[in-house]
């Protein structure tokens, strides 16, 4: 394989994963405004009424591994293009710290007040884009270590959270809330405290070294891939089955919702390690889809190449019509989900189509953050 | 022609990876109605756990068995409603220990109080309680729902029905038609009535009965009616005062009371006997004791 064709590849497969990712997010977020049963479903304490309900719940819980993962991925391919065309050390790492405070401004700024059709200006709550930007900036202070430091820094992170999560803590004093939310638990003021999600990025920047670097063939990313992802499971599968360290609920049986169900958030370090492994095993099949029939995924990479435009746009969308003019909001099921990010990929494919073009005409600083 | 048997080989597996998740399901999909009306969604292996609920007004105290058993219920100032929900086979899933939630669901959807249970390892509970409010001021009328979720999956619910608050009027007690009869005792022989009137001569261990006949017992139709009588003394303060709640479920008619008019207890003098619907008086009866 040519070094072209692996360039142009690798930015394929990851751009189009970031796509799958983000549509799985709209599915989310569809299901979120369209269905019933967001009228009483407790993210914190799900309970379902059927499999689909909580099929169509669990895949979203891709989403956040997978973007924080990518982001970590990309994070380390940029600093490194960056550097290796000359940029000064700093340069290229103060780009990256910008764009995470520029992420982290657009969750405060953009994304509260969108759920809710902007109806509300609601600056100070944190959600996973600002936790995106908290650790790409964190990122960049570690993007030159090499790549089994990165990964001992991730492993000892998600194996000292559970501990953290142990610090009592009240949630009604606003400092302590704001600090222990924003980097270890979950609650009203962050669903996505920074240290576990940082883990996770980190380990998409040790992935990235592999799939971006090391790996020179495809059926070589495909084999690592599918040793890293069954090695995933296979720890993860033993913690859960473990009942103890590692899982923060109960399940019944091997197998079953509860199994697969841990907490979310913040994620358990079951959960991290099988999103872990759900997401490298995704990347992999991405590659061997590709391998097969390139043509398949492309669709994907629409929003893929543009994924804040897309999450930050589809998710003001669907909270002005659905929540704020209450266009059918929550009286659907999974079929009403569907439906809806059906029609708002419709909408969504030709925006991100045009805003990919205007990025790429227009260097503008804010365009380009986007 | 090998990328063509990768690509079948892939098409295979989509399917197949959606059978493994759907198969993450302990339920069968469809769910079946049992004769108690609850809707359960059976196990996949019968050796699962599978419960019943049902709703009841107060809970024996003694038994632990549920009182005024029903569907339908009317609300009352300061009542509360009690799920009981039995298991079976729970014994067989104890030693890690289980977890259920459950969730009252009011006529608009919304849940009005959800709670997750975990029962310890080794614990051997057969059944989980629960209760709401059914005070008028703080529910309406209409069709309620209890769901009930083992480790997070819905296995049984069930609904029932709270009617609206009676308003007790002039109307209402004509409608029902209560009759009061007050008499000494029954005739072991005949059975019939012995010293019905208005009054009595005390004596020791003698007794005062009354009998209420609501004769037109289901005036209004499926409404629960809480009765209430009471025994007033000549100073006006109440000798005896008990609960008498009539369900749809039950057709009696007739309630039964009585005191002791022994002289060591009683003094001479003007009684009362009262009969209340929901805390209103609907009926009342005079009498004299006299020595």
């Amino acid at each position: 394989m040519s070094s072209t064709a692996v360039k142009k590849q690798r930015f394929d497969y990851i751009d189009q994963f970031r796509g799958f990712v983000g549509i799985l997010m709209l599915l989310g977020h569809s299901s979120y405004y369209f269905n019933s049963i967001w009228i009483n479903l407790d993210p914190f304490d799900p309970i379902f009424p059927d499999w689909g309900q909580f099929a169509l719940r669990y895949v979203g819980y891709l989403c956040a591994p997978g973007f924080l993962m990518m982001n970590g991925a990309m994070v380390w391919w940029s600093y490194h293009r960056r550097v290796q065309k000359g940029t000064a050390d700093w340069t290229a790492r103060w780009h990256l710290i910008q764009r995470g405070i520029f992420l982290v401004l657009v969750q405060m700024i953009w994304v509260n007040s969108s759920w809710g059709g902007f109806r509300v200006f609601n600056p100070f709550h944190f959600g996973v884009i600002s936790s995106i930007g908290f650790s790409m900036i964190l990122l960049t202070l570690i993007i030159n270590l090499r790549w089994y430091w990165q990964l001992a820094i991730a492993l000892a992170i998600l194996v000292i959270h559970p501990f953290l999560l142990q610090i009592p803590y009240d949630p009604d004093v606003m400092w302590s809330q704001v600090l222990m939310q924003t980097f270890v638990d979950s609650g009203g003021f962050n669903k996505y405290p920074v240290l576990p999600w940082f883990a996770l990025a980190i380990l998409g920047s040790v992935m990235a070294h592999g799939w971006l670097l090391f790996w020179k063939s495809d059926k070589q990313r495909i084999l690592m891939g599918l040793l890293i992802a069954g090695t995933a499971f296979s720890v993860a599968t033993v913690l859960r089955l473990g009942r103890g360290f590692g899982t923060l609920t109960n399940f019944s049986d091997f197998g079953s919702f509860s199994f697969f169900l841990d907490q979310k958030y913040p994620p358990s370090l079951y959960m991290n390690l099988w999103f872990f492994g759900a997401v490298v095993l995704m990347v992999t099949l991405f590659i061997a889809i590709n391998m097969l029939s390139p043509k398949i995924l492309k669709v994907f990479s629409i929003p893929g190449k543009v994924p804040l435009f897309f999450y930050a746009v589809h998710l003001a969308i669907l909270g002005v019509f659905v929540k704020r003019l209450g266009l059918f909001y929550r009286e659907g099921g999974v079929l009403e989900s569907l439906i809806g990010m059906a029609v708002m990929l419709v909408i969504m494919l030709p925006l991100c189509k045009w805003f990919f073009g205007l990025k790429r005409r227009n260097k503008n600083y804010f365009i380009q953050m986007i | 022609m090998k990328k063509i048997k990768a690509k079948t080989k892939f098409l295979v597996l989509i399917p197949a990876l959606l059978l493994l998740l759907a198969g993450c399901s302990s339920r069968i999909d469809g769910p079946v109605v049992g004769d108690d009306a609850t809707i359960t969604y059976p196990a996949k292996q019968s050796e699962d756990i599978s419960a019943t609920i049902s709703f009841c007004r107060r809970i024996d105290k003694k038994t632990g068995e549920g009182i005024g058993e029903g569907l339908v219920f009317s609300m009352i100032e300061s009542a509360v409603l009690y799920a009981v929900t039995d298991f079976e086979n729970q014994y067989k899933h104890l030693a890690n220990g289980l977890m259920f939630h459950y969730d009252w669901i009011g006529p608009n959807g919304k849940s009005l109080f959800c709670k997750q249970i975990e029962v310890p390892p080794g614990d051997s509970t057969s059944s989980i309680t629960s209760s709401i409010s059914i005070s008028p001021e703080k529910r309406e009328a209409g069709e309620y729902n209890f769901k009930l979720y083992y480790f997070r999956e819905l296995i049984a619910e069930k609904s029932f029905t709270l009617l609206p608050e009676l308003l007790v009027t002039p109307e209402v007690a004509k409608e029902l038609a209560p009759e009061i009869t007050l008499y000494r005792k029954v005739s072991k022989k005949t059975g019939k009535l012995i010293g019905e009137g208005s009054i009595f001569k005390m004596k020791s261990k003698r007794k005062v009965r009354a009998a209420i006949e609501i004769k037109n017992r289901f005036a209004f139709g499926e409404q629960e009616l809480m009765f209430h009588i009471e025994w007033i003394g000549p100073g006006g303060e109440s000798i005896y005062r008990k609960r008498y709640d009539f369900y749809p479920v039950d057709s009696t008619s007739i309630i039964e009371s009585s005191i002791s008019i022994s002289p060591d207890k009683r003094l001479a003098g003007d009684y009362k006997f009262q009969l209340l619907l929901f805390n209103k008086l609907i009926a009342e009866q005079t009498f004299e004791l006299h020595e």
